[in-house]
């Protein structure tokens, strides 16, 4: 299947996307203003801005995690603003990936645990579970560390557990927030090696905000985003 | 339900100090409703006895009318009636009823038993001074104990036995004043009557100075009067089933007989009412403390929850639903409180184990300190409700967050 086919379908969608936060002062701060986003299946689509331009915002909206204050999000044809809380946990459980800024891995959880969580309310009995975590801990390198803590963990050893975690249910989507953002050039280059693998081998659509440390020539589109608006789509290959 | 009560019992075992500390206030908790529980056992208990000893006591008859006492050339009245006459109180003269009422009241509900008495005033045909003569049947000790004399309050000699004639016992008054003891004999209407007991009665609703068996007092009795007794009585003494249900009983009394008088204390409106004042203060204490842990147990699982907004959010963003969050912060409280509370009630039965109840008091009150699980089955599930409440009101405020929103905190 070419990459053109492949693209023909929009996995997700955001259409006029407004976010607010309260302001101290009473007023409001906008985060984001009238976004329209589409993210083509089994592409990589880099959205790139400074800090503080709204990325992990717009990722929060577009993963469910927030609820944007106007305009609507399609996820795989469903309208998010539809689905209710346990729905989306749902969505976000079976389909959807995410990489967090700083991995957000719980830090009295060990590896093991961590990675299990995701399927802890799936369906899956636990030897099965078990089976899958394990294996996908394996291939990204950290057999000898099922039980210990993060803390206990290499910086680069805890940004791959939280790629285990993110893959581990084989999501059709991988939202990853600056996932190169808090570790050395180094462990950087391995985790986007490890990532782009996996996204290669499954045809998984990523998106991935950045603010200049992953390589746009790995992206097959890349958007600007500024100030809360998308600014210009820089590159589609 | 498996995974869930595994996960909560990880994430007590990975907060230790908090953990411990919240089911020792579950566990102090327990004890103290143990103690409690125990208290409110043994003031119930007490209650029983002091109203029992204090309010459960009637005498019933109905007075004569004017009409029938003057108009009576004939019937059952005295002879001498300026002077004798049978009495309930001392200035109430009474008519005659059948005996076979006493079955028929104590066949109502609120009432325990009831007994027929017979009460007389009498004129000393040789000293002519005034005294009152009890007829009544030994056998009915129950109905006797509390409302007109008993074997306890025997003073000299011995108490009138079922099966007893011919013989007497009277008040220490009356053997002061005539000089009667035991071993001489008192003697009415003719008929000498030996006295084998001297008995200082307490404050009981029916009062004489003689006291003989019911048929002995009517032979002395019917000589007295225009024509005999028969099958009749004065009076009945009725014992009520609770001091509770004094009223309730008195209405039942005044629907078989309407015009009759009921003579008691009502000792038990007062005693319940003090009583139920200090039950009152216990449930009071129990409420202050339940309160007092559930807030404890709260701010516990609070605290709890605000360490770990940023897990939860994390859990809710990798596809955990509102409702298994709800699960399992309220499994961990549930989980606490269930270990917190037999913990408690155990070593409750593990105090009184050790420091049995003492002898002054179980002697005084039919309450020995035993236990019935119920007890502990109450402080358990107490316990569990306290602890649903606690870990539920943090739990519902946790779900109620976005994940986005709990990730960006601190």
């Amino acid at each position: 299947m070419g990459k053109n086919e492949r693209t023909a379908r929009v996995i997700l969608e955001a259409r006029g996307v407004r976010k607010t936060f309260p302001s101290r002062s009473g007023g409001e701060i906008v985060a984001l203003e009238n976004v329209d986003l589409s993210i083509p299946e089994g592409l990589t689509t880099l959205i790139s801005g400074r800090s503080g331009a709204g990325k992990s915002t717009l990722l929060a909206l577009l993963a469910g995690l927030d609820h944007p204050t106007s305009g609507s999000i399609t996820f795989d044809g469903n309208a998010l603003e539809k689905l209710d809380n346990s729905e989306l946990a749902r969505l976000r459980r079976e389909k959807l990936g995410l990489v967090f800024q700083n991995f957000q891995l719980l830090p009295s959880w060990t590896a093991a645990e961590n990675v299990e969580a995701v399927l802890m309310h799936s369906g899956i009995d636990r030897p099965a579970r078990m089976a899958r975590v394990e294996k996908i801990l394996a291939e990204l390198g950290l057999s000898g560390r099922f039980d210990n803590l993060p803390g206990e963990l290499s910086v680069g050893q805890q940004q791959r557990v939280a790629l285990a975690r993110t893959l581990v249910n084989d999501p059709i989507l991988i939202l990853a927030d600056e996932p190169t953002g808090s570790v050395d050039p180094q462990t950087a280059q391995e985790v986007i090696e490890l990532l782009m693998e996996r996204v290669r081998e499954r045809g998984t659509t990523l998106l991935v905000a950045t603010h200049g440390t992953f390589p746009e020539t790995l992206a097959d589109r890349q958007f600007k985003l500024a100030e809360g608006k998308i600014d210009s789509l820089c590159k589609e290959s | 339900m498996r995974e869930l009560i595994r996960c909560a019992w990880r994430e007590l075992g990975r907060r230790k100090r908090r953990a411990a500390a919240t089911t020792a206030g579950f566990a102090l908790a327990a004890l103290i409703l143990f103690s409690v529980g125990n208290l409110l056992c043994f003031s119930r208990q007490t209650m029983s006895d002091i109203l029992y000893n204090v309010g459960t006591h009637i005498i019933v008859s109905v007075p004569a009318t004017g009409s029938e006492m003057t108009s009576a050339a004939s019937g059952p009245w005295p002879i001498d009636s300026l002077n004798e006459a049978f009495y309930s109180e001392p200035n109430v003269v009474t008519q005659l009823l059948p005996r076979a009422l006493a079955s028929e009241l104590a066949g109502l509900p609120a009432v325990l038993c009831a007994t027929p008495l017979m009460l007389y005033r009498v004129k000393d045909s040789e000293k002519g001074f005034l005294f009152s003569i009890a007829g009544f049947d030994p056998k009915d000790k129950i109905a006797l104990d509390n409302n007109l004399c008993s074997e306890k309050d025997i003073i000299a000699g011995t108490f009138i036995r079922s099966g007893d004639r011919g013989v007497a016992v009277v008040t220490d008054a009356f053997s002061i004043t005539t000089g009667i003891t035991v071993g001489s004999s008192v003697k009415i209407s003719g008929i000498s009557f030996p006295v084998i007991g001297i008995i200082k009665p307490g404050i009981n609703p029916g009062k004489a100075d003689v006291f003989l068996c019911l048929d002995d007092a009517v032979s002395v009795i019917n000589p007295r009067l225009r024509q005999p007794m028969g099958d009749r009585v004065n009076s009945f003494l009725v014992e009520v089933k609770h001091g509770r249900q004094m009223e309730e009983a008195v209405s039942q009394i005044r629907g078989r007989i309407p015009d009759c008088l009921v003579n008691t204390f009502f000792c038990s409106v007062s005693a319940i009412r003090v009583l139920g004042m200090n039950e009152g203060a216990v449930w009071i204490l129990l409420a202050i403390v339940l309160v007092g842990v559930t807030l404890y147990a709260m701010s516990s699982q609070w605290s709890s929850i605000v360490e770990r907004r940023r897990d939860i959010g994390i859990l809710k963003a990798i596809g955990w639903s509102d409702s298994e969050v709800v699960w399992q912060l309220g499994l961990e409280s549930v989980i606490q409180s269930l270990l917190g509370g037999s913990i408690g009630c155990g070593l409750g039965f593990f105090f009184l184990a050790i420091f049995p109840v003492p002898a002054w008091i179980s002697n005084s009150f039919s309450w020995n300190g035993e236990l019935a699980g119920i007890v502990f089955l109450v402080g358990i599930v107490v316990s569990l409700f306290c602890g649903v409440v606690a870990g539920a009101v943090p739990a519902f405020y946790s779900a109620r967050q976005t994940p986005a929103e709990s990730i960006r905190s601190k």
